[in-house]
């Protein structure tokens, strides 16, 4: 199936996802963290719908993943932005801001 | 936004083919986040109970992730398919007896679409075998106003060559033979002269050595020669450094300097070249008077860009300019451009695109048969089809299941398919022998298979449709709380399995015309009189070694005292000579007008076929001399050549006057030779059965002198044994007059006769095939209609009978159900036919498009056909036992 374009909320979570693996390859569990992190907790998602957003990547050729070793030395699946994976990212961040600024626009003037 | 479709496809496949992998990675990458985030839970110090709640809350479902996953990666819609294909090869598993019946119609129908498109395929579709193949043009003469295209003379073909714009080169060659010689037995091939330009022109680089030189066309220059790939492994023992021998052609030594790849094949045809010479016109050949010989063959390659269309304007400019400078030899003559292919096969393209109509037409009635099997089959599985309703199968997922069902048997079919064209086209190919103009190997390459698993897959579709749509029309639901109510269900799924049937009906009876129309039109030909008398006429073609045409000795020291000892073999009764053998050769004509008229305008005189004949002939033949005398070898000696002409000549030109003592004119008005008429002869089908006889004239075989481009002659023997016994002592006698030549294609007149028929004999058979299988689609699938009719009407026929019906009443009521479907059928074929008749027009010889005698014929023949095939069925609704019939549920 492809990805539906105009549902917001999955495209967003893709985006995060996106930009999380621009700063370098990593498993799946530290991209949840970072997530976390950066957002300060803000962003209530549920850690396993990452999966299925990481695999939509992939099947997309955004991302590619390999099985590598984890910190504490387990065998653990390791993301990894792709040059398409990257372009996309341009994109839907282009795309994400001229939303964002339509929406704080329609907000501020409204 | 679909990205990069394929990719992502090529990828999906992968995962498809390791599946257990991907599961079991899935699992194990979840599992380490569940891993790390309770080792992290953990250390923060939350209490070992609390921790594993605490992550299922932040996790969420792992069982709905992994789904999640599975969907993003397309595994779940290949899940299902699986599924269903599993559960259609069970069910076609239980019921043996409908599938095979199913996979044999298909099988079939697309068996006999493989075997033809093979042929199509190899005929029309693929590229002929040049790499400039798309420019390749070839160029002929053409009188004003005539479709006919025309051979080219020397002089015409060197001032295009100077003058063309739209052309990158314009080659010449003439298809020829030549004895072989040496140290080997002397053997007759096939070779093909061929300027300079042409083997460039076309492509192929040799596979050893070199093509001819532009130096080589010269006269002096041109003992070189060029041998085919088989030639080289079967003459010359596949000698690798056979580039720069010596061999003997013609008793001239030549020295080899190229061997073309086995692939290569030019002039294309069935029977390939063996030897290539240089063209070197002949002197004769170059002297202005010689601009009206028109007999070599011309081939041209576009410039890139150059549309065949600009071409051909180009040269109809130049050839007029060569008219105008030419009034007296071009007067009214022009050129024409055509593309290779159009030139290779252009004649056969209008029969193959019929017959592959035809067999369309065969695919589109078993699929209709195998969608009517499934119509009935689902009948009975719609109480299986209701509880699974009940328990909650989607109608998606029921018409998706049967309609992967359908496709599945008609990829079934389509192997079996396979299988069938296979056997099919090895018997198409020892009948078609020589006939089709064959650009390549008739084989399933992969453009066959192709279309063919394209055309399996649209018509398990096509077939599976109605059926699979019927679960979503009708209520299923119904069905299940209405178990009992049977015979009031479907009414629109028997007018629709009606249709099917009308259809078939209507199909099978245009191919049943358009075979019976075929049949007599070829039973019209084999009684046609050719105007010979062939019994006990055997015929041989004789290569004449070129050193008697050089010499002009051929007549006196090859065919008298050849003529001479044949005559004297015991059981011949004549024996002469023919320069083309009528009914299987033609191509030599003349210009001619008779002495005594105003000759008229240049380049409008008749045309008269030319047959170069000793005395003798004409008894050999067995065709009767109407008036005056046969040729007599004291005629040679005369100053004014002696002809006989046929009586179309007599009857168009001397109509109520007597032509014996009158002479013809053959040339133009200021330069002629004259020809004296010393008899008339019966009239002979000299270009075939099929065509009416054409005005001919019969010279000498002492014209022979002059005719240097045409070496062979065949050889005609009248015996008063059977012919094959003396053919060893024709041999014989050949090889004491000349050890040099050769005798070719021994067979008696009625073989080429036959021959001559073989194409329109393989047309018959194998439309007659097709509409034989139609037929007995179209009955079968009547019987089926018919038969479940009877099934489903069992209560109400029992009522009948209780009621007091009778057995005879019972008959009638079914047989009418298959009388209205047979005669719906007929009539919508009818119209079918008429329009299909006329696509035959061409091979109908001697039968009108509406044959009254075929258009009542096949009716009636299909009527009897479908009468038969509800009669059965009929006959076991009489026998219904009301009291039995009640009962069933």
């Amino acid at each position: 199936m492809p990805p539906q374009p105009n549902d917001r909320l999955q495209g967003t979570l893709d985006l995060l996802v996106l930009k999380t693996l621009a700063s370098g390859p990593m498993h799946g569990w530290s991209v949840a963290l970072r997530i976390q992190e950066v957002s300060r907790d803000a962003l209530l998602i549920n850690q396993g719908s990452l999966y299925p957003a990481l695999h939509r990547l992939e099947d997309n050729g955004f991302v590619s993943s390999e099985w590598g070793t984890s910190e504490n030395n387990r065998r653990a699946k390791y993301y990894k932005l792709t040059a398409r994976g990257r372009k996309q990212l341009e994109i839907e961040t282009q795309s994400w801001e001229r939303f964002a600024e339509a929406v704080s626009l329609v907000l501020r003037l409204a | 936004m679909v990205p990069y479709p394929l990719d992502r496809f090529l990828r999906r496949i992968r995962l498809l083919f390791d599946r257990r992998a991907f599961e079991r990675d899935l699992d194990e990458e979840m599992r380490f986040h569940m891993d790390m985030a309770t080792a992290r839970h953990l250390e923060r110090g939350v209490a070992p109970a609390a921790v594993h709640p605490l992550i299922t809350k932040e996790f969420g479902s792992m069982d709905r992730y992994k789904d999640e996953v599975r969907d993003a990666r397309g595994l779940t819609l290949s899940d299902d398919v699986v599924r269903d294909l599993r559960f259609a090869v069970r069910t076609l598993r239980h019921t043996p007896g409908f599938t095979l019946i199913a996979l044999l119609t298909f099988g079939l129908g697309i068996g006999a679409n493989a075997a033809i498109f093979s042929v199509v395929n190899a005929v029309l579709l693929r590229a002929l075998p040049y790499p400039n193949a798309a420019r390749i043009v070839r160029a002929y003469e053409q009188v004003k106003g005539q479709p006919a295209l025309g051979s080219v003379s020397v002089l015409n073909w060197q001032d295009w060559q100077r003058d063309v714009t739209a052309f990158e080169a314009l080659g010449g060659f003439v298809p020829s033979g030549a004895i072989l010689g040496g140290d080997a037995e002397p053997e007759r091939v096939r070779a093909t002269y061929v300027s300079a330009e042409v083997l460039p022109m076309l492509g192929v680089k040799p596979m050893l050595g070199r093509w001819f030189g532009r130096d080589e066309g010269a006269k002096g220059n041109h003992n070189v020669v060029i041998v085919s790939e088989a030639l080289w492994r079967s003459r010359y023992g596949a000698d690798r450094d056979i580039v720069g021998r010596t061999i003997r052609v013609e008793e001239q030594p030549f020295t080899v300097v190229g061997v073309m790849p086995a692939s290569f094949n030019f002039p294309l045809g069935p029977l390939q070249t063996q030897l290539w010479l240089p063209f070197v016109p002949p002197r004769m050949a170059l002297d202005p008077r010689a601009r009206g010989w028109h007999w070599m063959s011309v081939i041209g390659l576009l410039k890139p860009g150059v549309t065949v269309h600009q071409a051909n304007a180009d040269l109809v400019r130049v050839a007029a300019r060569v008219e105008q400078e030419n009034p007296g030899s071009n007067a009214n003559r022009s050129a024409a451009v055509v593309p290779m292919r159009d030139d290779v096969v252009g004649r056969v393209r209008p029969t193959l695109l019929v017959l592959l109509g035809a067999v369309v037409l065969v695919l589109v009635i078993a699929c209709a048969n195998v969608a009517n099997l499934l119509l009935a089959r689902n009948a009975a599985r719609r109480k299986d089809a209701a509880v699974r309703v009940a328990l909650g199968a989607s109608r998606g997922q029921l018409v998706r299941q049967r309609l992967v069902e359908s496709v599945v048997l008609a990829l079934g079919g389509a192997l079996l398919g396979l299988g069938f064209a296979y056997a099919g086209l090895r018997v198409l190919g020892t009948l078609s022998g020589t006939l089709l103009p064959i650009v390549g190997p008739i084989a399933m390459d992969s453009r066959v298979l192709m279309v063919l698993a394209a055309a399996a897959v649209f018509c398990g579709l096509a077939f599976g449709i109605a059926p699979a749509m019927q679960w979503t029309r009708s209520g299923v639901r119904h069905d299940l709380a209405d178990l009992t109510v049977k015979t009031t269900a479907g009414a629109e799924m028997r007018r629709f399995r009606n249709a099917l049937v009308v259809t078939q009906i209507a199909l099978s009876l245009m191919l049943l015309v358009g075979a019976g129309l075929l049949m007599r039109a070829f039973v019209m030909l084999q009684s046609t009189d050719s105007g010979l008398t062939t019994e006990r006429v055997l015929t041989a073609r004789l290569a004449v070694p070129n050193r008697y045409t050089r010499d002009n000795t051929a007549t006196e020291q090859l065919l008298r005292p050849l003529l001479e000892r044949v005559r004297a073999i015991p059981g011949v009764r004549q024996a002469s000579i023919v320069s083309l053998l009528p009914i299987d050769e033609t191509g030599a004509q003349a210009s001619f007008w008779v002495d005594g008229r105003p000759w008229p305008k240049a380049g409008t005189e008749p045309f008269a076929e030319v047959r170069t004949v000793s005395a003798g002939y004409f008894a050999t033949m067995g065709v009767p001399l109407k008036a005056g005398r046969d040729l007599e070898e004291r005629d040679d000696s005369m100053s004014v050549t002696k002809v006989i002409v046929n009586e179309a000549l007599a009857r168009k030109f001397f109509p109520g006057e007597n032509p014996i003592g009158r002479r013809l004119l053959q040339g133009s008005a200021e330069q002629h030779f004259e020809w004296e008429i010393v008899g008339v002869s019966g009239d002979v089908r000299q270009s075939g059965l099929a065509e009416a006889p054409r005005v001919e004239i019969y010279t000498s075989y002492e014209d022979m002198r002059a005719n240097f481009a045409r070496g062979d002659v065949a050889l005609v023997v009248k015996t008063s044994v059977t012919e094959a016994s003396i053919v060893p002592d024709l041999r014989r006698a050949l090889k004491a007059v000349a050890p040099d030549a050769a005798l070719m294609n021994v067979r008696p007149m009625d073989e080429v006769i036959a021959q001559s028929l073989a194409s329109r004999k393989l047309i018959l058979l194998l439309f007659g095939a097709f509409a034989g299988i139609a037929l007995v689609l179209a009955a079968s699938g009547l019987y089926g209609v018919i038969y479940y009719l009877v099934a489903q009407r069992t209560r109400e026929i029992g009522i009948r009978m209780a009621l007091g019906a009778d057995r005879a009443k019972v008959v009638r009521l079914v047989l009418r159900q298959g009388a209205v479907l047979a005669l719906g059928g007929i009539g919508v074929g009818l119209i079918g036919a008429v329009l299909l008749s006329r696509l035959l027009a061409g091979l109908l010889y001697g039968v009108g498009t509406h044959d009254p005698l075929t258009f009542v014929t096949v009716p009636v023949v299909l009527g009897t056909v479908a009468l038969v095939a509800s009669l059965v069925p009929a006959w076991r609704a009489a026998r219904v036992d009301p009291v039995i019939a009640l009962r069933t549920d």
